[in-house]
């Protein structure tokens, strides 16, 4: 099998790997990321290179060299995260307005307007609708429409149907008993979908925020492409993994269940036919959302210094607010530059901030609270926000802003694989990801995640037993951050022992966990969940500087 | 075997410890890792001072070796300068064929057809301020009769006995029953300019598109209406900020080069001179909020103020216009240009002759030595910087000068 380059075209950052399958298996030869708008062939061609330079150095790979003079006609996975796309919303009531909102925003789009005749004239919906700018409307009501909803919904419709008349360009999605006002639109214009669920409802993901994810040309996208092979790798490994993706143009975040040992069992027994491989019943359980405000700065930021304050409040910098807000508007339009320097630490701080955002957008769509959230046994964090960044930062990151009480291993998706081969097949896919797993995902590290009441308060032990570590107890006291050296890839067994006999909702004495090292080691995090900051901006920064600095020495 | 080398974590109570993510002794094995890994840190020759909007110092002299001496020899991911100037991203320098809207809001009505060939000073809508919405009973009750946009006067409707009925031509919304017509009415009148040469591609209820005949340059932000006006250089430096006092009376009508900066209470008393519009390298973006509320309310006022707007080429904070923008606009200092904010663009007379810059020209655009023109004298590589961070990184020449530049930190003139 020839190598394959696997692209991942982001808005802000273009990554390109080199795959080859060698002894039986395919491995990752090199890979490299460059600034979005560069010719895809100058990349490959630096990292054909860089692969053949590498080459030279490991006999055993040297078949793959001749191979890489040819580069050019080498096989080409891409996948393509374009810009969010932008939908008004109109709604007869502010609740059903909502409801709208949760669906459209966890499909991806961007919201430009959100009217409802409560809060808006016709002059100003008219004004809304003929944006330039948008892509689609949509229209809801419930099924069957509430007493107070019928007649606004007819208002609503008839202004927004005199200026889709005339854009021929704007999808009109109409929602659940909005239906009933498609003779005011163009036929062609037209998706019909159901009403949207109520905002919070336990399942996020509905029949219309997957409508809505298809109009917005996400399935072929690449976060949606990460997500799949996010999902695979849940099967392969039959671990939970959560991803967690942060863009320049958007985020993402996903959790996949991998399939009972009961399931795998019968699909292993009868092999789907068409491909070989394990049939769909072994898939893992993918839930999740895509989310424009999930970017590393919003593009609602750019208006709203509100947002711009939110990732102030995680910067360590001590620069004035102005500058500040104004460093991060140029973020937005020139993601790529200002890389070292101050700027990694901006950069860091909207990573954060943008991380903090989708998780809590994740408990606004329905998902349950942090503290109730079991721990995954795999964080997978990808995206270009944490491209440059040192790994032990970006480990720091996921436990500020990801709380799960336990223990997770955290990992970054340092290559960009995870969306050029979400592109393709399910089988080739699976036999891929069993393949590329060792190469696919940086180890960052492991955080065991602990909530034990008032900071300084001893509240038992911990035992952390491996080559590396010293094996005997130590006191654990809250509300404090603690490194234990643990190489990439060393396991570790950890024993807490906890005073009260309670270990979150679980009734136990002693707790024992399995840990895997990375390159942050082993963060014991009793800061509790969710994470407090002081609200006093200097004591915030000296906070944050501080658990920085363990992790990120050359910061300051 | 994937499936035992990533173990993830989870709570034991009963399974032995598993393997971890990347079992001991496979870590090392090149191409498991990403090999900048293995590499020792290299720091910037100069400490990076962000997107510092100062004409940024360039570097001190370094000696030529020194650069040469720190790419790790492990890395041999090389290319020639060429091909390594393929490797930055490209910045769309002037350009034919650029499109730019012409806001329009209800009420507005189009004077211009698609395919209609225009100039600066020809009216391609009448915009109707202070407009409210009346609801009105046509006479003609055929919904094909008065379709959304179109006009509608006094006589078309039947008269009403309570208030609102209509005393003013306006423009139909939409329809909301058979005998419900909702019209847009304005108090006032004025007529919309097309601001710059080119011909009409589509008229839609939020704006006509016009295609550009003159060259054009992208900006970062725009505020205000379309403008068009002779340009004029209002500071004697790329770096300089025009501050209030630098304007005169003399420059009405005119569109000004206020250098790196700007302020709102610079372009308060530019507005109020009668000035056309402002370009700048930077401006902050609170001064562009409070800049486009203070046009929002000024467009609502009784008497208001010609068409005023501010084009920002270069991003937010002080920025240079030194290099091949500074160039440019001096070449075309005196010539009319116009502004369009969107999307943000600087549109230069047809007939101008510009100056071309050399396809390939490098500049560094943030860091140390921001504004540098410059070229790549070396190798990609990347490196590990001071702080930990790991960037594709090459060696500079600009200024007399070379030194170690992050590879986005770049930008090549197209």
């Amino acid at each position: 099998m020839t190598p394959r380059f696997l692209i991942d075209h982001g808005t802000a950052t273009l990554s390109a790997a080199l795959v080859a399958h060698l002894d039986g298996r395919w491995r990752l030869i090199a890979s490299a990321a460059f600034p979005a708008g560069i010719e895809t062939d100058a990349a490959l061609a630096f990292v054909a290179e860089r692969a053949a330079g590498l080459l030279d150095d490991a006999p055993d790979l040297r078949p793959v060299l001749p191979v890489l003079r040819g580069w050019r006609d080498l096989e080409r996975i891409e996948a393509l995260s374009a810009p969010p796309r932008r939908i008004a919303l109109l709604a007869p009531t502010a609740r059903r307005a909502a409801d709208l909102e949760a669906a459209a925003s966890q499909a991806g789009w961007l919201i430009s307007a959100r009217l409802t005749p409560e809060r808006s004239d016709a002059l100003a919906v008219s004004v809304a609708v003929a944006d330039l700018e948008l892509d689609a409307l949509a229209l809801a009501a419930a099924d069957p429409p509430r007493a107070d909803e019928r007649e606004a919904v007819a208002d609503l419709a008839a202004i927004a149907g005199a200026v889709v008349a005339r854009r021929p360009d704007l999808v009109v999605v109409l929602s659940g008993a909005a239906a009933e006002q498609v003779d005011r639109f163009p036929f062609e214009q037209v998706v019909l979908a159901p009403a949207p669920p109520p905002l919070g409802a336990p399942r996020g993901g509905s029949d219309l925020s997957r409508i809505l994810m298809a109009l917005a040309g996400q399935p072929n996208g690449a976060r949606l492409a990460a997500a799949r092979t996010a999902s695979t790798l849940a099967t392969v490994l039959e671990r939970t993994v959560e991803s967690v993706d942060v863009g320049a143009s958007g985020g993402a975040w996903f959790r996949a269940t991998p399939p009972s040992a009961d399931l795998v069992a019968g699909a292993m027994a009868e092999p789907d036919a068409a491909n070989g491989a394990l049939g769909p019943m072994a898939t893992a359980e993918l839930d999740g959302f895509l989310l424009a405000a999930g970017a590393m700065v919003p593009e609602r930021a750019l208006d709203d210094e509100e947002d711009l304050d939110a990732v102030i409040a995680w910067s360590p910098l001590r620069i004035d607010r102005p500058t500040h807000r104004d460093r991060l508007r140029d973020l937005r339009t020139r993601p790529w530059r200002d890389a070292a320097g101050d700027g990694a630490l901006l950069r860091m701080a909207a990573g954060r901030a943008a991380l903090a955002r989708i998780e809590a957008e994740r408990v606004r769509l329905g998902g349950a609270p942090a503290e109730r959230m079991r721990a995954p046994d795999l964080i997978v964090l990808a995206g270009g926000a944490f491209a440059l960044a040192p790994g032990p930062a970006v480990a720091l990151a996921a436990a500020d802003t990801i709380r799960r009480l336990g223990m997770t291993q955290v990992a970054y998706d340092h290559a960009r694989l995870l969306a050029p081969l979400g592109v393709v097949g399910d089988s080739e896919r699976a036999s891929l990801v069993a393949d590329l797993a060792d190469d696919l995902l940086l180890p960052l590290g492991s955080v065991l995640v602990l909530s034990a009441g008032r900071p300084g308060r001893e509240f038992g032990t911990l035992h952390v037993d491996s080559e590396w570590a010293t094996g005997e107890a130590q006191p654990l006291a809250s509300g404090a951050l603690r490194l234990v050296e643990l190489p990439p890839g060393a396991p570790a067994r950890v024993e807490l022992e906890v005073r009260d006999g309670r270990f979150g909702r679980t009734r136990a004495r002693r707790v024992g966990f399995e840990a895997t090292g990375g390159l942050a080691g082993l963060l014991v995090d009793t800061r509790g969940i969710p994470l407090r900051l002081p609200q006093r901006s200097e004591r915030r920064r000296e906070v944050l500087a501080q658990w920085q600095r363990t992790l990120w020495p050359g910061a300051e | 075997m994937a499936a035992d080398a990533l173990a993830g974590c989870r709570m034991t109570s009963s399974t032995p410890p598993d393997e971890g993510l990347f079992p001991e002794g496979e870590l090392a094995q090149e191409g498991d890792l990403p090999i900048w890994l293995d590499e020792p840190p290299i720091g910037l020759d100069e400490p990076p001072t962000g997107p510092d909007p100062e004409p940024a110092p360039v570097p001190e002299p370094v000696p030529e070796r020194r650069v040469a001496e720190r790419p790790d020899p492990d890395d041999r991911a090389t290319a020639t300068s060429s091909a390594v100037e393929r490797l930055v991203v490209g910045r769309p320098w002037l350009e034919r064929g650029h499109r730019a809207w012409i806001p329009l809001e209800p009420g507005d009505r189009p004077a211009a057809a698609v395919g209609d060939t225009v100039t600066p000073l020809t009216v391609v809508a009448e915009h109707a301020r202070d407009t409210r919405l009346v609801s009105v009973d046509p006479r003609d009750r055929d919904p094909a009769r008065f379709p959304p946009g179109s006009r509608i006067g006094p006589r078309d409707a039947r008269p009403r006995r309570r208030r609102g009925s209509l005393v003013d031509e306006g423009t139909v919304l939409y329809r909301s029953s058979r005998t419900r017509l909702n019209v847009a009415v304005g108090r006032h009148r004025e007529p919309l300019h097309a601001r710059a040469d080119g011909t009409v591609m589509a008229v839609t209820p939020g704006g006509i598109s016009l295609l550009l005949a003159g060259q054009a340059l992208a900006g970062v932000a725009a505020a205000g209406r379309a403008v068009h006006g002779r340009l004029r250089i209002a500071v004697g430096d790329p770096g300089d900020e025009l501050r209030s006092a630098g304007l005169h009376v003399a420059d009405a009508g005119s569109i000004v080069v206020a250098g790196a900066r700007v302020d709102v209470e610079t372009l308060t008393r530019a507005r109020a001179l009668g000035i056309h519009g402002v370009v700048v390298g930077g401006m902050a973006g609170h001064d562009l909020r409070a800049f486009t509320r203070s046009q929002a309310r000024q467009r609502e006022a009784l008497h208001s103020l010609a068409p005023f707007a501010v084009f920002v080429l270069e991003g937010f904070g002080r920025r240079s216009l030194a290099g091949p923008p500074w160039e440019l606009l001096l070449a075309a200092a005196g010539t009319s240009v116009s502004i369009f904010p969107d999307p943000p663009l600087l549109v230069f007379d047809p007939a101008a002759t510009l100056p071309q810059v050399a396809r390939g020209t490098l500049r560094i655009t943030a860091g140390a030595g921001a504004g540098t023109a410059g070229s790549i004298d070396g190798p990609a590589v990347i490196q590990r910087l001071e702080e930990g961070v790991h960037v594709l990184a090459v060696a500079f020449v600009g200024g007399g000068r070379r030194w170690l530049v992050p590879l986005a930190d770049l930008e090549r003139f197209q």
